[in-house]
């Protein structure tokens, strides 16, 4: 449904290499439907992000059910530090996550700045 | 005791948990971009917990059903001691579903198993359709008992795991 509407493709699209080229440190950048199918993506032709972006998903998912379990309600972002990179997921609304990835650990502040404020100009132009 | 629902989209995993869950189910359900027909599908993993009796509890694991979803079947069949097949009946090639979970969870069912056979209220000949199920199994060298259930119903459910809480018990 999401993913065969063309126009609607190209405007995220553009939007994601935007980012990546405002902020070269992001190596990727992915849009992906809650139900975890790739909708838009930074760079064309990577298998293996396909099934991280529907790990991401899932873990998006489980972090919002364990958020309400709390009752904190949604998960704002979900950010993974790992050992030699990091992984920040972000609603852009209820069908659609960003997810961007970089291998520079010290960009955590800059990587979710930079997410957030796609997100919401995304957001803004798909409404 | 954990036990893994699985099975194809729509098979009831997610219903069947729901209906017996003694907890408020936890569940990751997202609206499908494929299956239309469908209002939400499960994209991480559904929980819930039944109290056969004072003693035994059940935790109740269910997967996504979808392919792309895999990585959750390994993570959610590790430890566990009894998995549950449903197959929708209504689906056009059900045997084929079956293998489907059969080939991806045979390293871990270890021959603790039992199939659900979902929405078969419309057939009239069950036996000899559930016949077809268990000469499949055994073809492949399950042995697992094949039962007719609906998800919605919580006798139903409660009699699949209480015949897989058997077998294994029989096996200790
Ligand atoms: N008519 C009929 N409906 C059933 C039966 N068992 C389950 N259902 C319905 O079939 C649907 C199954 O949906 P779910 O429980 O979400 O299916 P699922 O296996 O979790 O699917 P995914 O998470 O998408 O893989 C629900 O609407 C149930 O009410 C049955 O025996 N007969
Ligand atoms: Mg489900």
């Amino acid at each position: 449904m999401i993913s065969n509407n063309k126009t609607f493709t190209k405007i995220i699209e553009k939007q994601l290499l935007n980012l990546v080229s405002n902020f070269p440190f992001i190596e990727e950048a992915v849009i992906v439907s809650s139900d975890g199918y790739v909708v838009a993506n930074s760079k064309t032709n990577n298998k293996c992000i396909e099934k991280v972006s529907t790990m991401g998903s899932s873990m998006i998912s489980l972090a919002d059910t364990m958020t309400a379990e709390l009752k904190m309600g949604r998960c704002v972002n979900l950010i993974t530090e790992n050992e030699s990179g990091l992984v920040v997921i972000i609603h852009i609304n209820s069908d659609l996550k960003i997810i961007t990835v970089t291998r520079k650990v010290s960009q955590l502040g800059m990587l979710l700045t930079s997410t957030k404020k796609y997100a919401a100009k995304i957001r803004e132009s798909i409404n | 005791m954990k036990f893994v629902f699985t099975g194809c989209v729509g098979s009831g995993k997610t219903e069947a948990i729901k209906t017996v869950s003694d907890i408020p189910v936890i569940s990751t359900e997202a609206i499908p971009t494929d299956y239309l027909s469908k209002k939400t599908t499960t994209v991480a993993l559904d929980y819930g917990e039944l109290h056969l009796s004072k003693n035994n509890k059940l935790e109740l694991y269910g997967t996504p059903g979808q392919r792309r979803f895999s990585y959750m079947w390994e993570i959610l069949s590790k430890g566990a001691s009894g998995f549950i097949i449903l197959v929708n009946h209504q689906r056009e090639n059900p045997l084929d579903d079956l293998d489907m979970y059969l080939e991806n969870f045979s390293k871990y069912i270890n021959n603790n198993l039992v199939v659900g056979i979902t929405h078969t209220e419309d057939v009239i000949r069950i036996t000899k359709e559930l016949t077809m199920y268990s000469e499949h199994l055994k073809k492949y060298n399950f042995s697992a008992a094949v039962l007719p259930v609906d998800a919605r119903r919580a006798c139903n459910v409660i009699t699949l795991l209480q015949a897989l809480t058997l077998s294994i018990e029989e096996k200790l």
